[in-house]
């Protein structure tokens, strides 16, 4: 009712700064001043509704993330730490929509100022749908994958840098912050020093093979498969693909036992054969054999399938071309399928390596890293992964397992980011000439 | 701009606002700690044994018409409860009573999860020391035991129709009984794991940590003294003999003893039964005397402990002493079948009577508990990788049992750390 008024007396002042220091003050007052009295109520109700139900949340969590409680049995430091952790990210987004308030009163001012009038209730929803619904369909899943990705990590990046181990746990005592000292420990401590080449280097061999070696077979038999000749395609493909069906877990459990030394299938085929009993699971070579086979079995019908699809979209004049000119298949094979193959896969090629460095699951299922090695603190077939979380849970430093999986987490993610940058598939983003 | 700087105040101010907010103490609710009178007392018991669980809800039920005080029995894994109580119990939802095996009751006194109790000399002194000791944690009682339980000597009746007197005399006969090629043996155990060597190590002198005055002090590690070798050099001519396959599983100890091919093996009550369905007749004695010494087993030991968060303490350890009473434990094992390390039951006639219990509870007596503090979680990985690598060959004894002490010591000091 007193829009047009208000209108006349805005015209040509700066009532957009007044607008934006008003939502400054409180959300919703710059919108109500200019004239979006339903907008500005609710954004006023929301801001007073954000306050008062979270104001003593985030006065205990914000408290107890710096001091991390103060009297043992009354405050439950790993608790507190969460709270304020809630705290923080709810306040972020609390901001997030305060700063959104105040652009919003600064542009509808400016509009006013311009002599438009402000959009309606309906015009505004009409905007938010139109324009804003890529934001409002994702906005549910981001504010998810805040607190279900993002707190999580935060979380055990706090723990990094605190004392939280059995002697210092809550409810009898407290946890406190102690810097940078897990990691330093880490670097003086025997226990880590003595076998983390060893460990590292079978983890460097490990990730390097069984990538490898599952993505050529993947590759191989894509080709194959995809030659003109072959008959019944879809059944080679159907069962090649089928190891991937099955749950990786039951397959490597299966796995373990075909490989018993005394009573697997394995020794027993091959003793019938003439070839003597293979100490699978008691022998470190062996056992390094036997879990690298394993994820070739496991990792190569996803390469099949990848490969398979881009085989199919390599244009067929290439090969013509190449037939008119006399090329062998080698020279077909090499350079126009792996060339094409590698460009479009590339980013996947990287996915698998990582994944392969921290494969916990075909370790640790298969043997549990074992067998033992003489003097070491890590089994035969111990990667990183699997020895830091034996010998952090055995000995109940959760500080220590959080600042190694900062660690780890940084050097894959160095790793990724040097191979990406340096994978054509990012760099440009046209096709081979 | 001049709306930077708005920005850049508001910020400044909104953040002066937070860190008054984090910098003064809020009001927290007071967790439980004493203070008010619960009118009822909760009890966690093992929710993986219906037994159990039936027998102590009877007791519940019985103390609860003797003292007019309200008892609640809640199933809860055995497993699982000093997980639960560190949650539950700062909430005030904790039980009184709580139960779990010996070996975890030093990580849950680090925790602060279980207060000691001080029953009379009369309660006390029903029960074997080793058990009793098995509950203490630097010299104070957490609790009172109600189930003991030690491997021993189960032979073949058929077989070996009398134990043998002496452990030498046991190795001898299996000597003269082995024949790996019919899969043949004369005993068979896992003498390549601690838990059930522990006696030979204990008799030539090892032991895991020093033990003195209901404390252990595990920078004193005895698993590579002169005894400890003398033991590991036993465990490596058991190999070397032939006596015991390689690759020794207790699955393949198992299978053997049911398939009637073995003589006599050393394992715990727990696998009597089946070795009974398997048409064995099989009888039950104390592991012969090694060296002329008795052999000490390792014991477990399963308790009552208090909770730190009981709010009726005098209560609480009231129904404790009932339920680990002359009486209850001999209905428990009447209804469960678990030994008591109780001394007048050990005489009772239905434990003396039975052969197959009197056998393990006349073992468990004289066993010592598995050492209790958290240091022990450290041990047994690296002691029987030691003792598989003698039994491959792979290392001599004197080495392999260096090296175990030398990781174990590395462990403790980074769990210490």
């Amino acid at each position: 009712m007193m829009a047009s008024g208000a209108d006349e007396r805005m015209t040509g002042r700066n009532g957009k700064r007044t607008a934006a220091i008003l939502s400054a003050l409180w959300m919703g007052l710059g919108q109500c001043y200019n004239g979006q009295w339903l907008k500005g109520l609710v954004f006023l109700l929301f801001q007073a509704l954000f306050l008062v139900v979270f104001f003593d949340f985030f006065h205990l969590g914000l408290w107890g993330i710096i001091t991390l409680g103060e009297i043992p049995v009354l405050d439950h430091s790993i608790e507190l730490l969460a709270m304020g952790l809630i705290s923080i990210l709810l306040i972020l987004i609390g901001l997030l929509f305060y700063a959104l308030n105040i652009v919003d009163a600064y542009r509808i001012g400016a509009l006013r100022d311009g002599g438009q009038r402000p959009p309606s209730l309906s015009e505004t929803w009409k905007q938010l749908t139109d324009q804003g619904f890529p934001y409002l369909v994702i906005a549910p899943s981001m504010i998810l994958l805040v607190f279900v990705v993002l707190f999580p990590i935060l979380f055990m990046v706090m723990l990094a840098f605190t004392n939280y181990d059995l002697y210092h746990q809550p409810p009898a005592k407290l946890v406190d912050y102690v810097g940078l000292d897990n990691f330093v420990n880490l670097i003086r401590s025997d226990l880590w020093k003595d076998s983390f080449f060893s460990v590292f280097a079978w983890t460097i061999v490990w990730t390097f093979v069984s990538t490898t070696v599952q993505v050529a077979l993947g590759l191989f038999l894509a080709v194959f498969i995809h030659q003109r000749g072959i008959r019944l395609k879809k059944v080679f493909r159907t069962i090649l693909i089928l190891p991937w069906a099955v749950p990786s877990f039951v397959t490597i459990v299966v796995f373990s036992g075909m490989f018993d030394d005394n009573f697997g299938v394995i020794n027993q085929l091959l003793q019938q054969v003439g070839i003597g009993p293979v100490p699978w699971l008691t022998d470190p070579f062996w056992s390094k054999v036997a879990v690298l086979l394993i994820q070739f079995w496991l990792g190569f019908p996803f390469s099949l399938a990848l490969y398979t699809g881009v085989l199919q979209s390599i244009p067929h004049d290439l090969y013509e071309a190449a037939d008119v000119d006399g090329a062998t298949s080698w020279q077909k094979f090499r350079n126009i399928t792996l060339p094409m193959a590698l460009y479009a896969t590339g980013p996947l090629l990287i996915v698998q390596y990582v994944g392969n460095f921290n494969n916990f699951n075909v370790i640790y299922l298969f043997n549990k890293g074992n067998p033992p090695v003489p003097g070491s603190t890590a089994g035969g077939t111990d990667i990183l992964i699997s020895w830091v979380y034996k010998l952090t849970f055995n000995t109940f430093k959760f500080n220590y397992a959080a600042a190694i999986s900062i660690v780890i987490g940084l050097v894959v993610a160095a790793v990724s980011f040097l191979q990406f940058r340096r994978m054509r598939a990012f760099r440009e983003e046209g096709m081979i000439e | 701009m001049m709306l930077g700087k708005k920005w850049l105040s508001a910020t400044m101010s909104l953040a002066l606002a937070l860190s008054v907010l984090a910098g003064c103490a809020p009001e927290r609710q007071q967790a439980t700690t004493g203070g008010e009178k619960s009118e009822k007392l909760v009890v966690w018991e093992n929710a993986d044994d219906g037994k159990q669980l039936g027998h102590t809800k009877k007791l519940a039920a019985e103390f609860e018409k003797k003292t007019g005080i309200k008892v609640e029995v809640v199933p809860v894994a055995i497993l699982k409860q000093q997980e639960k109580l560190t949650l539950d119990g700062p909430a005030g939802k904790g039980p009184d009573l709580v139960t779990w095996p010996h070996d975890q009751l030093g990580a849950a006194v680090i925790k602060g999860l279980v207060q000691p109790i001080q029953p009379d000399a009369s309660v006390t002194g029903q029960f074997d020391e080793s058990a009793l000791s098995a509950l203490t944690v630097d010299g104070k009682l957490y609790g009172l035991p109600k189930v003991t339980e030690s491997i021993a000597l189960i032979y073949n009746k058929k077989l070996m129709p009398n134990p043998p007197a002496t452990f030498e005399e046991l190795k001898s006969f299996a000597k003269s009984y082995t024949k790996p090629a019919e899969k043949k043996y004369g005993v068979m155990f896992e003498i390549n794991n601690l838990y059930f060597n522990h006696f030979l190590v204990d008799a030539k002198g090892g032991y895991v940590f020093k033990h003195e005055n209901g404390k252990y002090d595990p920078s004193d590690i005895g698993l590579n003294n002169a005894g400890a070798v003398e033991a590991g050099k036993e465990v490596e001519s058991w190999f070397k003999e032939g006596l015991l396959p390689n690759g020794l599983k207790g699955d393949t100890i198992n299978g053997l003893f049911k398939e009637g091919k073995v003589a006599a093996v050393i394992n715990g009550p727990w696998a009597v039964l089946d070795y009974k369905q398997a048409g064995i007749d099989v009888g039950v004695a104390p592991i012969p005397k090694v060296n002329g010494k008795d052999a000490r087993t390792f014991i477990g030991v399963k308790g009552w402990y208090l909770s730190a968060y009981s709010k009726a303490p005098k209560e609480a350890l009231e129904l404790m002493q009932f339920l680990t009473g002359k009486e209850a434990l001999k209905s428990r094992f009447l209804e469960t079948g678990e030994i008591p390390p109780h001394k007048e039951l050990i005489n009772d006639p239905v434990i003396a009577d039975d052969p197959v219990v009197s056998g393990f509870a006349k073992q468990a007596a004289m066993g010592v508990p598995m050492p209790n503090i958290a240091e022990m979680n450290q041990v047994w990985e690296p002691i029987n990788n030691a003792f598989n690598f003698i039994a491959t060959g792979k290392q001599n004894p004197e080495q392999a049992l260096n090296d175990a002490v030398k990781i174990i010591k590395e462990k403790i000091k980074t769990q210490q750390q």
